[in-house]
Formats: structure tokens, sequence, C-alpha cells
């Protein structure tokens, strides 16, 4: 497969409180490459520049060096080639499920009666059908989730970036996503990247992991993830050859987090989480 | 259902006895101090409708005043609002004090400095209404607009929405609850502000009419425009109401 997404040296910095001239880079010299159709993970203990580099990715923020290039060209801002699942969902609003699944169509400029088209089937793929009139504000956590993931595929992105999308959902309502995720990934041929505290997740969806390590946020090790395909989370957890690559990622996030700065908040992104001993 | 009846019914007694009260201390008032509702509202309804009287008439010339005051206003600060909130922040930073300022001064103490800038009449009456209108509009919409949420901005903008896009469908839809509700804060201190400025320098209006019934010491009438300018200001302040609910019910449910 040929590379989709280059991330070449990418840094970006904001200026200190306080201190006028000093800067602090929340991402240092970041480089990833993403093939064609490929499933990447990040993970990285929390404020590691996650959140700051799908922003880079998408074009919602500029890079201070390096740059982005996507199909062997450099990005412009955001462009509907990139989706983006924005941490904490983002739904409008004042506008009903099918109204918030449509923005991106209507961005397109995708006549109404097509637009009902399609939007009816994203419904149907996640598992909305009878709630396409609801407000977000009347929808479960979960039901959200599927409404911002319909919101993005609805008009039809190459590229697919997801930040911790299943937070927020229960552990059974997260499985099903998971694998409708798998099955929409499978079926579709997206580029995706996708940010998760979870380590379960990240190993479970991805073709190859990437472990950030924090101050500066860099890309400390890539793990390849080689469990066979079609996956379906829920069964593969319960082989040796996942616990093994839990096991391992869960090392280097462990380090990653020892080798960490001084800068606070640094343990909240895995301690506390499920030592491997529990998954076995 | 039932259950609403049953406010409005625990609701009307209140008002109820406030009637009954005032009619069966005008019977005990010193005479030509207190007229009771049994006279007073019969004659209102009749000077509503009459040839002579023209108590309609007088409250179309005011809500006439009004309307011109209040939509200028509206228009002025709603846009200036949305365009101070968002694209013009500095602008609104350097410009938030003298507004303060304005916002402060007492629009009473303004009407004789109005009188000499827009002379006596219908020009000045509604350039008053404008003035008080426009702080509770202006400021309402420009917090609004300044409180939009970045994360949808930031969503939009993900999806390839332009600028007017952004503008159109999440800047506009965020704040227009605010719109409502600065209408209404507005439609409020307008009614106050005709009311008054119609009794200084005026031949016409429910304010002026209400003057020369007090000059002409026809208590009937007297107190028969109090009820009935209270009524007006109810009754407008109802539109504006469940204007703004019916605009706001996304915001109060989603931020709940
Ligand atoms: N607008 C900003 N101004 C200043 N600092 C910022 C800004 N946005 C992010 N940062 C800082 O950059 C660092 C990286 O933030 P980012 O949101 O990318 O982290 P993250 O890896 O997504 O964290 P989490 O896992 O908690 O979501 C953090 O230390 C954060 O404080
Ligand atoms: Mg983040």
């Amino acid at each position: 497969m040929p590379d989709k997404i280059e991330i070449q040296n990418l840094s970006r910095s904001y200026s200190k409180k306080g201190g006028k001239s000093e800067r602090f880079y929340a991402l240092k010299d970041f480089s990833l490459t993403v093939r064609q159709g490929e499933f990447v993970t990040i993970v990285g203990p929390s404020g590691c520049g996650k959140s700051t580099l799908l922003d880079l990715l998408i074009g919602l923020a500029k890079p201070d060096e390096g740059r982005v290039l996507i199909d062997g060209k450099p990005i412009g801002g955001p462009s509907l080639d990139r989706g983006i699942v924005l941490q904490g969902y983002a739904l409008f609003p004042w506008r009903t499920v099918r109204g918030n699944i449509e923005f991106g169509l209507e961005v397109k400029g995708i006549p109404k009666a097509s637009r009902r088209e399609m939007s009816d089937y994203y419904i149907k793929l996640v598992d909305l059908v009878g709630f396409e009139n609801h407000y977000p504000y009347e929808l479960s956590g979960g039901m959200q989730q599927r409404t911002a993931i319909a919101r993005i595929l609805a008009y039809d992105p190459a590229i697919l970036m997801m930040d911790e999308p299943f937070a927020a959902v229960d552990a059974q309502t997260r499985e099903v996503m998971q694998d409708e995720l798998l099955s929409i990934w499978e079926k579709t041929g997206k580029t995706v990247i996708f940010v998760t505290h979870s380590i379960e997740e990240a190993v479970g969806l991805a073709d190859r992991v990437a472990v950030m390590s924090r101050s500066p946020g860099q890309v400390k090790e890539i793990v390849d993830i080689n469990l066979p395909r079609p996956r379906r989370v829920g069964t593969i957890r319960n082989t040796p050859e996942f616990v093994a690559l839990f096991h391992r990622v869960w090392e280097l996030l462990r380090n990653a987090e020892q080798s960490g700065g001084k800068d606070d908040g640094g343990i909240a992104g895995v301690s506390g989480r499920i030592h491997p001993a529990a998954v076995i | 259902m039932n259950a609403k009846i049953k406010r409005v019914v625990i609701s009307a007694i209140p008002i109820i006895a406030f009637f009954a009260l005032w009619e069966f201390g005008a019977r005990f008032a010193p005479k030509g101090s207190l007229k009771p509702p049994t006279s007073v509202i019969p004659a209102t309804l009749s000077a509503l409708f009459s040839k002579k009287e023209r108590l309609g008439y007088q409250t179309l010339v005011s809500m006439g005043r009004i309307g011109a005051g209040f939509g200028l206003a509206a228009a002025v600060g709603n846009t200036l609002g949305f365009l101070l909130g968002t694209y013009f922040k500095r602008l609104e930073r350097w410009l938030l004090p003298f507004f303060r300022v304005c916002e402060k001064l007492n629009p009473f103490a303004l009407i004789p400095i109005f009188m000499i800038f827009f002379g006596i009449d219908t020009k000045e009456k509604v350039a008053l209404v404008f003035w008080v209108c426009l702080w509770p509009i202006l400021t309402t919409t420009q917090e609004a607009a300044k409180s939009v949420d970045v994360s949808l901005v930031r969503a939009a903008r993900s999806m390839g929405a332009n600028r007017f896009k952004v503008f159109r469908s999440v800047i506009f839809p965020f704040v227009l609850p605010s719109v409502f509700t600065g209408l209404k804060l507005g439609a409020r201190v307008a009614f106050f502000m005709i009311v008054a400025a119609e009794t200084y320098g005026s031949s016409s209006g429910l304010g002026w009419y209400y003057m020369r019934k007090n000059a002409l010491y026809n208590l009937n009438l007297l107190y028969g425009s109090v009820l009935y300018i209270t009524l007006l200001a109810i009754l407008l302040n109802y539109v504006f109401t469940r204007l703004e609910k019916r605009f706001l019910t996304w915001k109060t449910a989603a931020f709940r």
C-alpha cells in the first residue's frame, strides 16, 4: 500500500504562561508515516500532544515546523478529505441527529433530497433509526457518539481521525462500537488515526500502535500488531498474542511516564487503568 | 391538563383578591380619590372604542413609536453585538467602558436633552425608545456571541466550513436565543420609556392621555389607563417570552 499520510518533523509550541519568550513544546519533531487504508492508534500519557497532533493533521492549527503530506501533497486548511471526531463529540445542540449528520454534506453542496438519502443510510448504519429527529440532549452518551461518527462518515472522507471517541461510553457499548468501527473500516478501506487512553482498545483495533512520550511529545516507539483480521475485539483479547502485545505497550507507556518531564497530570494517562494481569 | 387548570386558578386568586380589595376600598376611600374597578373598567373599555376619547388611537400612536425605536435598536444592537462579540473583539474591549457608561445614564434624565436635539414630537420619542432599547439588546447579543462554544466552531471548520457557513450554521444559531432575551428586555424598557416620554411635551400617545385624564380629574380613566398600560406591557412581555422559550429549548436542555 502507498503512503497516505507523511508526518515530517512536526513541532508545535505554545507560549508559556508568565515567561513571554519562553515556549512550551506540546509536540516536537514528530514523524510518522501512515499507509493507505491503515488503522493506526496513538497512545501516550495525558498532555503528550495527541489532540494537538490531530489538530495539525486536520488543519485546524498550523505547525511551527515540519509538514504534513497527504498523497504526497502538503495540506492547507481543513478539507473534506479528512474528518475528525473531536474529543467530546461537539454535536450541534440545535440540530437533530439528521441535521448533524447532514452538516458536512451541506458544506459539500449536496442538494437536499440526496442529503436526506445519504443521512438515512448512515442513520441505519450506526443504528439510530427512530432517533433521527431527536436533539443531542435527548440522546444517551453512546448515541451521541454514534451521531458524531455518522456525521464524519456521511461526507465520506478518505482519512478518519478520532480523539478518544469511546471514552465516555460503558464497556458493553464500547465493544459494540469498536466492532462496528472495524467493520466500517474493513468495508470502506479508509485510513484511520485513532487516539485512545485504553491500551486494550489500541491493541485490539490497530495495525500499528504509536506510543508517544511526553515533554516533548514524540513517537517513542511503534508496535506492529500482527493479529489476524477480520477481528472482533471481544474474542481477540483472550489470545496469548494479544496479551503479549498488551504487555509490551503497557511497558512502553510506563517508561514514557517515568521518563516524562515534570509537567503535572502525566500519571492520569495509564495509572489506575487495568494492569495486564487483570486481562490474562 | 388538570394540573394546568389548577395552576391557573391558584395564580388567579391574588389577582381576584386585589380587585375585590380595590372594589371594597373604593367604597371607604375619601371622596374623589379612588374609583372602584366596576366603574373604571367599563369606562376604559368604552374609551377604547369611543370616537371622542380615542384611547385605541393613542395606543396605536405609542405602539408605532415603540415599534420604530425598538425596531431600529434591534437592527443596530444585534448587528453591532454580533460583530463586536465575534470578529471585532479588540474593538469591543476598547468600547466596553464607554458602553457601560451609556447604559447607566438615567434615561429619564435624558428626556430634556433629547428634546433639545430632536424637538418635542415623534422623533424625540422614537430616539428615546431607541436609546433605552439599544443597550440591553446590544449587551445581551454581544455577550452571547462572545461565548460561542469553540469546540462547535472547530467541528464545523474541521468539516471544511468557510467563514460564512460557520457564521450561518454555528454562531448565528448559538446566539439566537439570546437575541430574543435581549429583545424581551428591550421591549420591557421601551414600554416604561414611552409612557414617561409622552408625559412631557407631547400631544398624543398613552403617556399624554394619562396625564390629560389627570389634568381633567377624570378618575375613572386615570385609573383605567394605568390598568390598561399595565395589561399592554404584560401582553408584549408574554409574546417575547414565548419567542425566547421557543428558541431556547435546546440551550436550556443542552446546558442544564
Ligand atoms: N491552546 C493551548 N495553549 C497552551 N497550551 C496548550 C494549548 N493546547 C494544548 N496545550 C498544551 O499542550 C499539551 C498537549 O495538549 P494536548 O491536548 O494535545 O494533549 P493530549 O495528549 O491530547 O492530552 P489528553 O490525553 O489529556 O487529551 C498540554 O500540556 C497542554 O497543556
Ligand atoms: Mg487530547
